[in-house]
């Protein structure tokens, strides 16, 4: 019975409903029914916030203008005209992310973010784009990423297998600090949530930090969503400009 | 005559009042920018750096053990590898570290 009450057991995955194709196991687990909802949450929200279009903004409509207006900007400044393109990309990664770690925030929700497999897929995706992108847009002079102009020859063996681990490392970046810092904070309050009960009376200290971790963890729930979009555009801009 | 010259002097100070306007908006707007940026960007900054180089050396070390793997010179890749990926780790951190110093 102690296990139930482990710190990391808000992590484990439980099939809902079974099925298999193929002998393939595609059953629908608690992260699956969690991006579902959050994709349904975000299709009512955008849909039903932007239906008025009011010159004057309500609140869940100016929710939703502010954050396009936001991602819209940062995707500007990073990629320039030209990347706008990129847009839709990123603002879908950012409401995503931000979605999964704020419900992840509601006590018996589950955190999809927390696992790294999860975040890895989104980082890989996004590595993978701007890998194609760069080669498409720029053909081999792509590969002057590895080695900047006015670099002398000599250093050429030390510095390109230090710019290959660099670019191979920036999708495991991405991936690890996501899901490092959805699972920390999460079992972080866990823990505390432990003492509260362990104290008796005493208890009300670690109950007054939980609620401010909650603020806490509110703040790195956004922060890390704006992050990876944030990295997201400047990887993308890599491969429109891989000279510098 | 009046009339038209007194049209005149309107559009006159029109335009400049226009072009005044203009130079606060686009001061106040890039001053807008650069608050937002400092706002988020420092601590964005910090969690950015952290995981770079935890990354870095990670992805050195798979890369010199899987070599090793294949060639069987138990530890010699790795060692090399987790080098280079410790100074990638430095060296991308301090390059995104010179980037973030514009602001």
């Amino acid at each position: 019975m102690s296990e139930k009450h482990s710190p990391l057991d808000q992590f484990a995955i439980h099939r809902i409903y079974e099925m298999k194709i193929g002998g393939i196991d595609i059953s629908l687990t608690n992260s699956s029914v969690m991006m579902i909802i959050v994709l349904a949450i975000l299709n009512i929200f955008l849909i039903y916030s932007t239906k008025k279009k009011s010159v004057i903004p309500g609140r869940l409509q100016s929710l939703a203008e502010m954050s396009y207006e936001m991602i819209y900007n940062t995707t500007k400044d990073n990629l320039g005209k030209d990347g706008v393109k990129f847009f839709p990309l990123v603002y879908s990664l950012f409401m995503f992310i931000l979605l999964c770690n704020m419900l992840g925030l509601v006590p018996y929700s589950f955190t999809v973010t927390s696992h790294i497999i999860v975040t890895f897929a989104l980082a890989f995706g996004i590595f993978l784009l701007a890998t194609v992108l760069g080669f498409v847009l720029h053909g081999h002079k792509y590969l002057r990423l590895f080695l900047p102009k006015g670099v002398p020859i000599f250093l050429a063996p030390l510095l390109v297998p230090i710019e290959i681990v660099s670019y191979i490392s920036r999708p495991i970046s991405l991936a690890v600090r996501l899901a490092a810092n959805m699972m920390a904070g999460h079992t972080m309050i866990k823990v505390f949530a432990g003492f509260v009960v362990a104290l008796g009376i005493f208890g009300i200290a670690p109950f007054l930090f939980i609620v401010l971790l909650y603020i806490l963890e509110t703040l790195i729930a956004f922060l890390q969503a704006y992050v990876f979009a944030v990295l997201t555009c400047l990887y993308l801009s890599d491969s429109f400009h891989p000279e510098h | 005559m009046t009339k038209q010259k007194k049209i005149n002097d309107l559009d006159d100070s029109l335009s400049k009042l226009s072009k005044k306007l203009d130079n606060i908006r686009a001061k106040k707007d890039s001053e807008d920018d650069n608050n937002k940026n400092k706002k988020f960007t420092g601590f964005a900054h910090a969690f950015k750096v952290v995981s770079e180089l935890f990354a870095n050396i990670l992805v050195g070390g798979s890369i010199g053990w899987t070599l090793d793997y294949f060639v069987n010179t138990k530890p010699i890749f790795l060692i090399i590898f987790l080098i280079i990926g410790f100074i990638s780790g430095i060296y991308t951190s301090y390059k995104s570290s010179k980037k973030f110093a514009k602001y």
